[in-house]
């Protein structure tokens, strides 16, 4: 069955933003007591695709990239990740924990662990936020680390699952490593959700 | 209860079950062999009990939440090293991979990944990759080092040596001089030229170990370049009883795409050689081309009448400084290295090479490598039929206005005299400085810069010459740094050629010839 395509107003995003820099805001005071080090996040934009578009969208060096991805199933299945290119997600591990140095062009068993962590603080942080606004009731899978995108988009169906995309630039001492958010939903239940915020004075700030 | 959870025992990983009040009601037997904590001991008991961490700050806040919003949460290894204490086989703590894990309303699980292992092979990894990573800067380095020493070196035997070689020259020249005198001189203009070759041979290896060393093909008549090589031995050859013969089957209008440099340098090792191990008899040289379906090649073989060498020397005849026999070290001389260095531009021209040699008989190299023809023929080299005194004679150069920047006395002294005998003259500069002053203050056809001056080098001169509104005279480089780097430098800095030192008179001659033809075509 094909769903109706999505088309959220600027007041829909703007909420799923304010909603998502919520939860990012928490993660970044995480990641403050964690590492002992300054560190900002911010969220400046956002955008739904299809996970077509990503596909087709891929580079032939797409699997240079690191997921940390949370599978939740209840009364809305789907799963958060956070994804950086493998550049990205070195500088970042270097960044939070000066004293390693990522030796090779892949990463290694322990700078995945931390990325593990840090993918899961956020995600974590995102999904509580968007938990306090629409009284989710969820069953989360245990993080895992993956580098294969198709991997996480195979498993939605054409034209029935959506992508809440959110760039996320995170800043530790003025050095600024590039992310994004990726939650992915039915449709349908995005739509149920969007259209909680369809009128201006529906919005519930948590 | 405790059936519910039993066969966590049997799954890989650690397990710890925590209920509403953090307690903990089931441990599994890897929790116990690792924490050495019976179970009976730790059910019961509030988890920050037996993990304190759980208890502080940012860990406490975590865990709360995770069992409160009921999303898992990850303790990386790398990050906390572990969560529930545990020592390994070492005595060090062993380091975990921990999750928090909800399992429902009333039980959350903390499931240890016993990560020690990877860790440890890892951390032992990271350790030996930064010390290879060391290893290789400082081996850069060190090459860097050594090149900087070689061009030091070398600049410092040239110098002299160009003294020695250019005012030997001069004298020889003096028609009053006894004849036996004059062959002394000779001599010693011979061990000047030949240590002269043993730096270039120094240098040359350097730069082939670090892979710095191109061909640079050019139209070439194969029969004419080889006769001049020939001819120059023959002439250089003081053994009357040594006989150096060249058959050739190329005609001399058959010209190759070759780099004639390398080839005659290639050859000139062997043909020395071979007349150096020929007390009597003969050394033949050959030449000629086989076509092929597929292919064109070029034979050179050299055959000498010599002592011959042994299987055995013969395998160790293209190893660097290796030479067929220590003894010769004594007996013959040289660096071992002239074979290495020809091997090393055979390779480059994918040349194959034959040794055939018998002790006491003699040795045949026979060189093969692939060759193109050229459309183009250049046009010969003339230097070699150049007549210092009929130029000197002619007065050809005596309009070149010139310039020589040079801080070293007996180098001044030599040009001086090499410019005299063509009758030129010249002006000198000390330093890059006194040089710009100079440029500003009078109009040159030439410069002849030095590189190391005091106060202000070549290079600096050059540039600050180059910006000077002015009719801009030519600046040519001579200097005893001949590595690629510092002839670049050369050219960086704006200089249109580079003459290096020892440098001849004939050579000399040649350039200014070049010169003056370029400024009477300019003129008309």
């Amino acid at each position: 069955m094909k769903t109706s395509p999505l088309n959220p107003t600027e007041f829909q995003l703007d909420a799923l933003r304010e909603y998502i820099g919520i939860g990012v805001g928490k993660a970044a005071a995480t990641l403050n007591s964690l590492i002992g080090r300054h560190i900002e996040l911010k969220v400046p934009e956002i955008s739904i695709k299809y996970p077509e578009q990503l596909k087709s969208g891929q580079s032939d060096d797409h699997d240079l990239f690191s997921f940390v991805t949370l599978g939740f199933e209840g009364n809305l299945n789907g799963n958060a990740s956070m994804a950086f290119d493998r550049d990205s997600a070195k500088r970042l591990v270097s960044l939070l924990l000066p004293e390693t140095e990522i030796v090779d062009t892949e990463m290694d068993a322990m700078s995945e662990s931390t990325l593990t962590e840090v993918g899961n603080i956020v995600i974590n942080s995102v999904m509580g936020s968007l938990s306090n606004c629409f009284s989710f009731d969820l069953n989360y899978f245990v993080p895992r680390y993956h580098e294969d995108l198709e991997g996480t988009l195979n498993e939605s169906k054409v034209g029935e699952t959506a992508l809440i995309i959110g760039e996320t630039i995170l800043t530790v001492e003025n050095c600024q490593i590039e992310g994004n958010i990726i939650i992915m939903f039915l449709v349908s239940d995005l739509k149920v959700l969007l259209d909680t915020w369809s009128e201006p004075s529906d919005i519930k700030y948590a | 209860m405790h059936e519910y959870f039993r066969h966590l025992d049997y799954l890989p990983h650690g397990y710890c079950i925590l209920d509403q009040d953090m307690k903990v009601c089931y441990w599994t037997r890897s929790l116990e062999l690792w924490s050495t904590l019976d179970r009976s001991m730790v059910e019961g008991v509030n988890i920050r009990v037996i993990c304190p961490k759980l208890g502080n700050g940012s860990y406490k806040m975590r865990f709360e939440n995770a069992l409160k919003s009921r999303i898992p949460v990850v303790f990386s290894a790398q990050i906390h090293g572990h969560l529930i204490p545990c020592k390994g086989e070492d005595d060090k703590m062993q380091v975990h991979q921990t999750y928090v894990v909800p399992l429902d309303e009333t039980y959350s699980a903390i499931v240890v990944e016993n990560v020690t292992k990877n860790f440890n092979v890892l951390s032992r990894y990271r350790e030996l990759v930064n010390k290879l990573s060391i290893a290789e800067q400082e081996a850069v380095q060190a090459e860097q080092t050594k090149s900087r020493f070689l061009a030091n070196m070398s600049h410092e035997i040239r110098t002299p040596l160009n003294g020695i070689i250019g005012f030997c020259e001069d004298i020889v020249a003096d028609d009053d001089l006894k004849e036996d005198h004059r062959n002394l001189l000779n001599m010693v203009i011979d061990c000047g030229k030949n240590l002269g070759v043993i730096i270039n041979d120094v240098l040359d290896y350097s730069k082939l170990e670090a892979s710095k060393v191109t061909l640079d093909p050019k139209p070439c008549s194969i029969h004419r370049c080889m006769e001049m090589i020939i001819e120059f031995h023959r002439k250089s050859n003081t053994n009357r009883d040594v006989t150096l013969e060249f058959n050739s089957s190329v005609d001399e209008s058959v010209w190759l795409e070759i780099d004639d440099v390398r080839l005659s340098q290639v050859m000139g090792n062997l043909i020395s050689n071979a007349l150096k191990f020929t007390k009597s008899g003969l050394v033949t040289v050959t030449l000629s081309i086989e076509d092929t379906v597929s292919r064109r090649d070029l034979f050179l073989t050299v055959k000498d009448t010599g002592i011959g060498m042994t299987d055995e020397q013969v395998n160790r005849l293209f190893q660097p400084f290796e030479q067929a026999d220590t003894s010769t070290t004594r007996n013959f001389g040289g660096t071992g290295l002239g074979l290495a260095i020809i091997k090393a531009f055979l390779d480059l021209m994918e040349a194959e090479v034959s040794v055939d040699s018998t002790p006491g008989k003699g040795t045949e190299f026979t060189l093969r490598m692939p060759c193109k023809e050229s459309d183009v023929q250049a046009k010969t080299d003339s230097s070699n039929s150049i007549s210092i005194a009929s130029i000197a004679e002619s007065r050809e150069f005596s309009g070149i206005k010139i310039l020589v920047a040079e801080d070293n006395l007996t180098n001044r002294m030599l040009i001086e005299r090499q410019l005299q005998r063509l009758a030129v003259t010249c002006e000198f500069a000390v330093n890059g400085h006194e040089a710009v002053q100079f440029v500003k203050e009078n109009s040159y056809d030439l410069v002849l810069m030095d590189c190391q001056m005091p106060i202000m080098d070549g290079y600096e001169a050059t540039r600050a010459i180059r910006l000077l509104e002015i009719n801009q005279p030519l600046i040519v480089a001579l200097t005893a740094n001949v590595l690629k780097e510092e002839v670049d430098l050369c050219h960086e800095s704006g200089m249109d050629a580079v003459l290096s030192k020892p440098l001849p008179i004939k050579e000399l001659a040649k350039f200014l010839q070049k010169l003056s033809h370029q400024n009477k075509k300019q003129a008309s």
